[in-house]
């Protein structure tokens, strides 16, 4: 499945009806699954997608960001640096390379929910670089919405394969580096 | 002189976590029980939080499987311990922005937030940075940060610029920048009975204000900064002076032994609830 490819209403029920992804192609394995059980050709797909999950992660994180400063500041409070520019360009580079990928079997449910992330985090960071000055509810929706169903499509991927971590609990202060964690 | 009852509320905890995460540089020194907890205030109308733990809906479910962490609850069972509900709670602060201490931020419907802003710029400046400097925003989940806007859109939300006095009658907010976190922050409570530090992660256990030697003390660093170590001890030095040196005036983040200086007790939950200081207004929570 090519989320470029869906019909303008499908991506409006992403945004809208969580449910929307029980639609989307095979279950993902136990979420257990250990690296061991993966073969060569998903874990070459695993880091080659790692840099987009994380283009879209920090996208993800910048934008809500900036959206916390403009409702709690003000729009004349937003850091005014090219950073937005980057991200769209950032979220605009991960979905040339989501999209380029061909999954192996044992990663295309995973493929499917990081090109859905993909088409949704980039509509918003494009939205944002648009609008976020416009202080307005209409324009926070516009971009939250998106990025919100797009999140959740980042967790859903993150429960696909084991690699992508939409927070590293290894650097923080309850890292416990036991020997399954290495 | 306004008066705040404490009591720290553990929400889960890991039975064998280990030290050397806990105390700079104490590798190989075994585990020990690591509580999570947060603070609950109540005094003058107010029901406060000082953070409000992690989220166990979306991926720190995985960091609760992960880190084996044991008695997950959540805020509303909590809370109900304490004859409370999530929407009694009027005020919370958070003093810095990892996910054990901002995820469960939208179980407070009707709650006044408090960040230090740098907390919030630091984030954007980190996610903008090239993939080799991942480590320095790996701590920090995009989920909690959504999760807070919308009690920004609801003008929920007051953005810190450093030192704040009376954020609430006696409370105060005093900034630990580039420390443990870019804009970590800790609570001054001035009680009649004497001033009572709600130290975040500044502290995580009594031997950061110690060193292990209670009787020729030494600050040691936290077992995880993404800042400065050195900025950490002098928050430390900042803290202890502020409360005439007695450590434990100083309520650490992770800390198991507050069982021994203050009456606690385990719920029915299977989580220690440790009573701080209590006023003539409400009733003891432990006894």
């Amino acid at each position: 499945m090519d989320p470029r490819t869906l019909p303008r209403d499908a991506i409006d029920r992403l945004m809208t009806t969580p449910a929307a992804i029980a639609a989307l192609p095979s279950r993902p394995p136990p979420a257990a699954r250990m690296c061991e059980d993966l073969d060569d050709a998903t874990t070459r797909y695993i880091i080659a997608m790692r840099p987009a999950f994380d283009d879209l992660r920090h996208a993800t994180g910048q934008i809500a960001s900036l959206l916390i400063l403009q409702a709690a500041k003000g729009s004349a409070t937003l850091p005014d640096y090219p950073m937005l520019a980057q991200t769209a360009s950032a979220c605009r580079q991960a979905r040339d390379r989501v999209f380029s990928m061909r999954p192996p079997p044992a990663a295309a449910h995973h493929h499917a929910h990081l090109s859905c992330a993909t088409v949704l985090i980039t509509k918003a960071a494009e939205r944002s670089l648009a609008a976020i000055h416009r202080p307005d509810d209409e324009t926070t929706d516009a971009i939250l919405s998106p990025l919100r169903a797009g999140w959740r499509e980042m967790h859903s991927a993150s429960r696909a394969l084991p690699g992508f971590e939409t927070v590293s609990f290894a650097a923080t202060c309850c890292a416990a580096h036991s020997a399954g964690n290495r | 002189m306004a008066d705040y009852s404490i009591w720290v509320l553990e929400y889960c905890y890991n039975p064998t976590h280990p030290v050397g995460s806990v105390l700079y540089a104490r590798f190989n020194a075994g585990t020990l029980r690591l509580p999570f907890s947060y603070i609950l205030m109540r005094g003058n109308g107010y029901n406060v939080l000082v953070d409000v733990g992690h989220n166990d809906k979306d991926y720190g479910h995985v960091f609760t499987e992960r880190f084996n962490l044991q008695s997950w609850h959540s805020p509303r069972d909590v809370l109900k311990t304490c004859g409370l509900t999530p929407e009694d709670i009027t005020h919370v602060i958070i003093t810095h922005g990892h996910f054990d201490h901002m995820g469960a931020t939208d179980e407070f419907p009707n709650a006044q937030f408090f960040i230090q802003e740098r907390e919030l710029q630091k984030w954007i400046w980190a996610m903008a940075l090239d993939r080799r400097l991942r480590w320095i925003s790996e701590a920090t989940d995009p989920g909690d940060i959504m999760r807070v806007v919308d009690a920004a859109r609801q003008g929920r939300l007051t953005c810190v610029n450093g030192p704040m006095d009376d954020v609430l009658p006696g409370i105060d907010l005093r900034p630990a920048f580039d420390t443990h976190t870019a804009g970590s922050q800790y609570v001054v409570v001035r009680n009649a009975s004497g001033t009572t530090i709600l130290a975040g992660d500044l502290v995580y256990q009594y031997e950061n204000l110690h060193g292990g030697t209670p009787e020729d003390p030494y600050y040691i660093p936290v077992g995880y900064s993404q800042e400065s170590q050195t900025n950490g001890v002098v928050s430390i030095a900042e803290m202890m002076k502020t409360v005439d040196f007695d450590y434990r005036r100083i309520i650490p983040g992770h800390e198991e032994r507050l069982r021994d200086d203050f009456p606690s007790r385990t719920t029915e939950l299977g989580l220690r609830i440790s009573e701080i200081n209590l006023t003539a207004e409400q009733a003891s929570l432990v006894r």
